[in-house]
């Protein structure tokens, strides 16, 4: 697959991600391989009510703070 | 949040008959102040620090009950899903012309909020605003795509300061796919799509790397014990109102004043 020119080598970039999304830190890991779908979140709400008034679908409105004790990296 | 219903197959299949927004609570405070009215409308109520309801599509009205989160206004995803099918029967989408490309107001939360969904971060970048559009609208057809739909995050900005936190970012228009460390609070590129590429070799890109990597699951406990320990505090952008959340951080507080030399 040619997507053009790399930032940094194919293979660090692939240790880069295992490092990043598997190993990571203590504390975190990979789950299986392949990162399953899931809900697509407007996280702009000027953005998302726009785009309800032009669809005319229908808002599922969640908020969460995306810290826990001034830790972030989790909900 | 809620995974046992957000990462329910059903809900997710019947999501994409609305219009998601998740807010960053207490990191904007236009979107704190509408989060507040929604939460308090069935009595007064302090804006905690998460909020569910359903609302139809002026923004306004509201089809559920506001709450903390959706198990508290539904009980079981198989009541959600149904309430859901019964929303989404009574407001049939129009088709739309263009579809906004689904991201969080800067890159320092958009790099904080993939970190905490465990995914990677793909950001447009091109000073050219013509470009920067281009960007924009190959990603958000990804974005709702069925290939990547919910496994990934998205940013665009034609601001290259705002992308200094980024290592080897060096100023290059393109699609810059990132992955964010465990607290998302740093970047690393791990590769750099040029912004002359093909949309369809944008796609096969991201759906080759989203098929190898894992989403990252992280442990709550320790997560937090360990950012404390390093000294990560990250500041939000107005003032938290959430009792519980505002005395856990005081004590959080006073752990990192022990720790600090």
């Amino acid at each position: 697959m040619k997507t053009g020119r790399r930032v940094v080598g194919f293979g660090v970039a692939i240790g880069l991600l295992m490092f990043v999304f598997a190993q990571g830190q203590d504390g975190q890991k990979a789950e299986e391989i392949g990162i399953p779908s899931g809900i697509v979140w407007y996280g702009v709400l000027s953005d998302g009510l726009n785009e309800a008034r032009e669809t005319g679908k229908p808002i599922l409105l969640l908020s969460a703070a995306p810290n826990c004790v001034g830790v972030s990296g989790i909900w | 949040m809620d995974r046992s219903f957000l990462s329910d197959p059903q809900i997710i299949e019947q999501s994409r008959n609305f219009v998601c927004i998740r807010l960053a609570t207490f990191e904007d405070k236009i979107e704190a102040n509408f989060l507040q009215e929604v939460y308090s409308a069935d009595g007064s109520r302090t804006l905690a620090n998460t909020v569910f309801a359903i609302l139809a599509p002026d923004g306004q009205e509201r089809l559920s009950r506001a709450h903390r989160a959706p198990n508290q206004v539904y009980g079981s995803p198989r009541n959600m899903v149904t309430a859901m099918k019964k929303i989404a029967a009574a407001y049939p989408a129009k088709a739309s012309e263009k579809t906004r490309l689904p991201q969080m107001k800067d890159f320092r939360l958009a790099l904080n909020v993939a970190s905490c969904d465990g995914v990677p971060l793909m950001v447009g970048f091109s000073e050219q605003k013509a470009k920067l559009a281009e960007l924009e609208n190959t990603l958000a057809k990804l974005a709702f795509s069925r290939e990547l739909a919910g496994k990934l995050h998205f940013y665009s900005t034609s601001d290259p300061a705002e992308l200094k936190s980024i290592k080897a970012f060096e100023g290059e228009s393109g699609y810059y796919f990132i992955g964010p460390n465990q607290f998302g609070d740093e970047a690393n590129v791990a590769e750099l799509v040029p912004a002359e590429t093909k949309p369809e070799l944008v796609a096969e890109f991201l759906v080759g790397f989203t098929s190898f990597l894992g989403k990252v699951e992280k442990d709550h406990r320790s997560h937090v014990r360990e950012g404390l320990e390093k000294g990560v505090d990250w500041q939000t952008e107005v003032p938290v109102t959430d009792r519980e959340a505002v005395r856990a951080k005081e004590r959080a507080d006073g752990q990192r004043k022990k720790q600090s030399p």
